[in-house]
């Protein structure tokens, strides 16, 4: 009895200890604060980037010095909602809370509140960081291919879904399932996680299409065609993809900051017929006159976009290579092609198109747009543009561009956001941002980083997210990948 | 009870087995004669014939302290494995690592001794604790092994001990041992030793080890030890691609590439200077090297990304990845793989290393990196001579690239953009005077004068005889061991061989 008293007393005295250390280290907002004129610099950078309304909570660490860090987090206009209070600079918000917020936002703007007291005592309250939120949703999952930014070997990748609304990762395929092969492609037929396909190279090669809840391997190749199957874009119909066909090579620079060239020396353009299980293609998307590549259907499907260059040469200088945006009518009732029209003379102002999306609406082609070839992805000067299909006119979108490489593309189900990879973190890794984007004048938000439950997730993270495509739900029952992939 | 009867002439050991009356004391010290024995084998195995596969392992996995680490290394490749990465990062220091699996198989004796006494009630007079310690050692003796399975025995031999204490098990017999039950564990665990080394001995791979500390020797900057392990094991009669390699890059470090590289035939040509890029990871793994030492970072760099990319992060991948990235001007992806290493307990200073490099408080270790002035904007991924040719040619200072500039030309047999490059003091080397000689026999070359290069008398005298035996057959000058050696054994019997390999 006397022992347990005694225990209970130096529990006592623990939890006195506790408590003393805890209002030690903060005890609410501090007093006597200096303003500053300044924004906090806060790491991802969140200041001023749209959210959408039902996106997980960004997290961050304030990137100033300090002892001790007071963040409060409301809608403009109202008392925080949220406050934080510690000597360590990272920011979590709870996604219950983050979640009503937004809602309440939803339309307005946010505030992050940020106080430092450094380390003589002083307090320092920074100008209110504003975001706006929203009331668009984005599409709940993101799917994208996560591997080492490598050259030509690997070993572990996979293809892999991410709910946006909380921070859950989901495998989709990994390569360790299959006997490490390559998995590469992921396409979806206007965002449906119920059909799509993913190409495997590999001993048990191939491609995978998942429609009508059947999944499926098979060989789109195109006879005639020199090459395989390659870039796919599904017809808005779920009954055709288009494929470039392309022979690629790498090449290492020799020096300077850019490490490798990925270059095309032939392709062509060609379209599978999944009922039929027939690849088909045309004289003018085939031959050796031209290379096309990076096909991309226009939401009625009755064009098909795409980039092209002229046919390689040997000895030519791979810097010489420069693709055209075109485009080429197609009847999907009689699966014929009608005459290619250049849509975007890029390489006559010494420019190379990659990567055209066509938005749902129709109304805007976005693409990436570098000095030469089409791996833009490993080119640092390349940026994103916008095409308004109405007029022709186009811009760079210098709102969500970057110093380094802004490539890979998709637009949402809904064409109010975008995402796309970029390097502008540490140059070598891609990483997902998404945009907003206002249908009528043509302008993107501020982009934001896909948040992470973790703010310093991109800095150790080793792998590169690759084409990073918005899907409207889950995808499911993934091991049908697997077994696909082990049916001869 | 013993304690009872103070001697203080008994050793201070007797007190780690005090509950022990007089027969248990005797095996007692059976006991700890066998875990000690146990523990002095495995340090001395480990040590000794096993030390390449410490290095080895060491090399190719990295352990890190971070729960990202655990979730991914559990998920892809299990739990084993993980465990055997905890233990494989104190190899780095390679006594402390063997210390740590020593006591691990102790640890297995020990416990399954303890577990057999609680159920049976007996001694393990058979040994069975030293059987199984033994048996596990050849879980971990390859080089693609690890000790995963001799920590998990470990942790389950543990909770099996920890269980029956709970449970009330059998007292150990107070019996007297007989002479018999004496001998019996001692003679059992000798024979078990014995055994176990020869099983070991047996399945010894001695080409393996000699590549490993090759290796390790190149990695240490043990030129001479690198130059002595690959001619063991080229003299063994073995034509390795790696160890012509290993020893090519230490022999062009020591100065004395140009010297010494036709000492040993070879047959794969210019793959003992560079490998050609062929899309095979262990290629990938060793062949940056060659390409840091003459100055091409950025192919350097992209060995080493292709090879950690196809066999994961490793200190040395990580470490290089770093260091290349410094000199290439890409210090947001240099403090990347620093970040790395800062989660593992050996390599930390590396990352220190690195961020004072990009800092620019310390020097870059990297002795050559191509200047500006190069004109080539490609790296040719199947020969590297037009890269190296250039390099040579911006950057004079660079001996290493100029003596794989002259190797390359050589093993090529391209005596006619050779013979213009060089000086007179090139001439010095032996293997030049036979190069130029036989570039002199063409007719239609230029004259060598017209270079300011002169032969020396010595080398034409010598040619006369090698020639006669030449006109008398191409087997001949084989027959004659002081021609084997030469550039003209290798222009005339081993280059066309090497070309009909190609």
């Amino acid at each position: 009895m006397k022992n347990r008293k005694l225990a209970m007393k130096q529990l006592n005295q623990y939890i006195v200890l506790l408590l003393a250390i805890l209002f030690a280290a903060c005890s609410g907002k501090p007093k006597n604060v200096v303003t500053a004129d300044r924004e906090p610099s806060l790491y991802p950078q969140v200041a001023g980037a749209t959210f959408p309304v039902n996106i997980a909570a960004p997290t961050f660490m304030i990137d100033e010095k300090g002892e001790k860090f007071y963040t409060e987090i409301g809608k403009v206009g109202s008392e925080p909602a949220m406050n934080f209070c510690s000597s360590s600079a990272v920011v979590v918000p709870q996604l219950k809370k983050w979640r009503e917020l937004l809602a309440e936002a939803s339309g307005s703007e946010i505030y992050l509140r940020v106080t430092v007291t450094g380390e003589n005592g002083v307090s320092t309250q920074f100008a209110d960081v504003i975001c706006p939120v929203s009331a668009d949703s984005i599409d709940e999952y993101l799917a994208y291919r996560l591997l080492y930014p490598g050259y030509e070997l690997w070993k572990e990748m996979g293809i892999y879904q991410r709910n946006l609304t909380d921070y859950e990762q989901i495998a989709v395929l990994e390569n360790n399932d299959i006997d490490q092969q390559c998995v590469n492609c992921h396409s979806f037929a206007g965002g449906a996680p119920e059909t799509m396909m993913i190409h495997v190279r590999g001993k048990q090669g191939g491609t995978l299409i998942r429609k009508d809840g059947k999944t499926v391997k098979v060989n789109p190749k195109c006879p005639g065609l020199e090459n395989g199957s390659t870039y796919p874009a599904w017809h808005p119909s779920g009954k055709f993809i288009a494929f470039s066909a392309n022979n690629i090579q790498q090449f290492f620079h020799s020096k300077g900051t850019k490490t490798i060239e990925v270059s095309d020396l032939s392709a062509d353009m060609t379209v599978y017929d999944i009922e039929h299980g027939e690849a088909i293609t045309a004289p003018q998307l085939s031959g050796d006159e031209w290379m096309e590549t990076f096909p991309t259907w226009a939401p009625d499907g009755t064009t098909l976009y795409f980039c092209r260059a002229k046919g390689y040469t040997q000895g030519e200088a791979l810097d010489s290579i420069r693709y055209d945006l075109c485009k080429v009518p197609f009847d999907a009732d009689k699966r014929s092609f009608g005459s290619v029209e250049v849509v975007l003379p890029a390489s006559e102002q010494g420019k190379s198109v990659s990567f055209p999306r066509v938005s749902p609406d129709g109304r805007w082609l976005m693409f990436t747009l570098s000095d030469y070839g089409n791996f833009s992805i490993w080119h640092p000067e390349s940026d994103l543009w916008l095409m308004n299909l109405a007029d022709g006119t186009m811009r760079a979108a210098d709102e969500i561009n970057s110093d380094n490489v802004d490539s890979y593309h998709s637009w949402s189900s809904n064409g109010k956001w975008v995402v796309f990879s970029s390097k502008r973190m540490d140059g070598l890794w891609a990483r997902p941002f998404i945009a907003s984007f206002n249908t009528e004048t043509g302008k993107f938000g501020k982009p934001f980083v896909v948040p992470q439950k973790d703010p310093l997730y991109y800095d150790d993270f080793m792998k590169t997210y690759n084409i990073p495509e918005f899907i409207t739900g889950p995808i499911a029952n993934t091991g049908e990948f697997v077994s696909a992939v082990q049916k001869e | 009870m013993i304690l009872d009867q103070p001697n203080l002439m008994r050793p201070n050991v007797e007190l780690w087995f005090s509950d022990f009356n007089g027969e248990k004391m005797k095996y007692g010290y059976i006991k700890l004669v066998s875990a000690v024995a146990l523990f002095v084998c495995y340090m001395i195995v480990l040590l000794t014939v096993q030390n390449h596969v410490i290095f080895y392992q060491e090399q190719h996995t990295l352990f890190m302290w971070s729960g990202e680490y655990f979730r991914h290394t559990v998920h892809s490749v299990g739990l084993i494995d993980y465990l055997g990465a905890f233990v494989i990062q104190f190899y780095h220091i390679p006594w402390l690592g063997a210390a740590i699996v020593s006591l691990l198989a102790v640890a297995v004796y020990l416990l399954s001794e303890s577990i057999i006494a609680k159920l049976t009630g007996k001694r393990d007079l058979l040994q069975i604790g030293i059987l199984l310690a033994i048996a596990l050692y050849y879980t971990l003796d390859g080089i693609d092994d690890t000790p995963g399975w001799l920590v998990a025995v470990v942790l389950i031999l543990t909770a099996v001990r920890c269980i029956l204490c709970l449970i009330k098990g059998k007292k150990v017999s107070a019996d007297r041992l007989t002479k018999f039950q004496t001998a019996l564990p001692v003679v059992l665990a000798a024979v078990y030793f014995i055994v176990g080394l020869q099983i070991e001995m047996k399945g010894f791979d001695r080409r393996e080890r000699a590549m490993v500390l090759a290796e390790c020797a190149i990695k240490q900057k043990n030129w001479d030890g690198a130059i002595e392990m690959t001619e063991r094991y080229l003299d063994a009669g073995s034509g390795n691609r790696l160890m012509l390699y290993l020893r090519n890059i230490a022999l062009a470090q020591k100065g004395e590439l140009i010297d010494r590289m036709f000492d040993y035939p070879q047959r794969i040509g210019q793959q003992s200077l560079a490998f050609s890029w062929n899309h095979d990871s262990r290629d990938a793994e060793y062949g940056h090297w060659v390409h840091e030492y003459t100055g091409d970072i950025n192919a350097a760099h992209q060995w080493a990304f292709e090879a950690m990319t196809a066999m994961g992060e490793t200190g040395p991948h990580l470490s290089d990845l770093a260091r290349y990235n410094v000199a290439l001007g890409r210090p947001k992806v240099a403090e990347k793989f620093a970040k790395q290493l800062d989660k593992t307990l050996f390599y930390r200073d590396v990352a220190k290393s690195v961020r004072r490099q990009i800092a620019g408080e310390e020097k870059s270790d990297l002795k050559y990196v191509m200047p500006d002035s190069v004109e080539i904007k490609w790296i040719n991924v199947l020969d590297f001579r037009p890269n190296v040719m250039q390099n040579v040619k911006a950057d004079s200072a660079n001996t290493i690239a100029r003596q794989y500039m002259i190797a390359s030309l050589l093993v090529n047999g391209n005596l006619d953009v050779l013979i213009p490059m060089l000086t007179q003091e090139d001439m010095k080397h032996r293997i030049i005077q036979e190069a130029a000689l036989i570039y002199s026999l063409d007719p239609h070359a230029t004259p060598l004068e017209e270079y300011g290069l002169k032969l020396d008398e010595s080398v034409t005298k010598d040619f006369s005889p090698y020639y006669s035996d030449l006109r008398s057959g191409f087997a001949a000058p084989g027959s004659d061991e002081r021609w084997r050696k030469s550039y003209w054994y290798y222009v005339h019997v081993i280059m066309p061989k090497t070309k009909n390999e190609k």
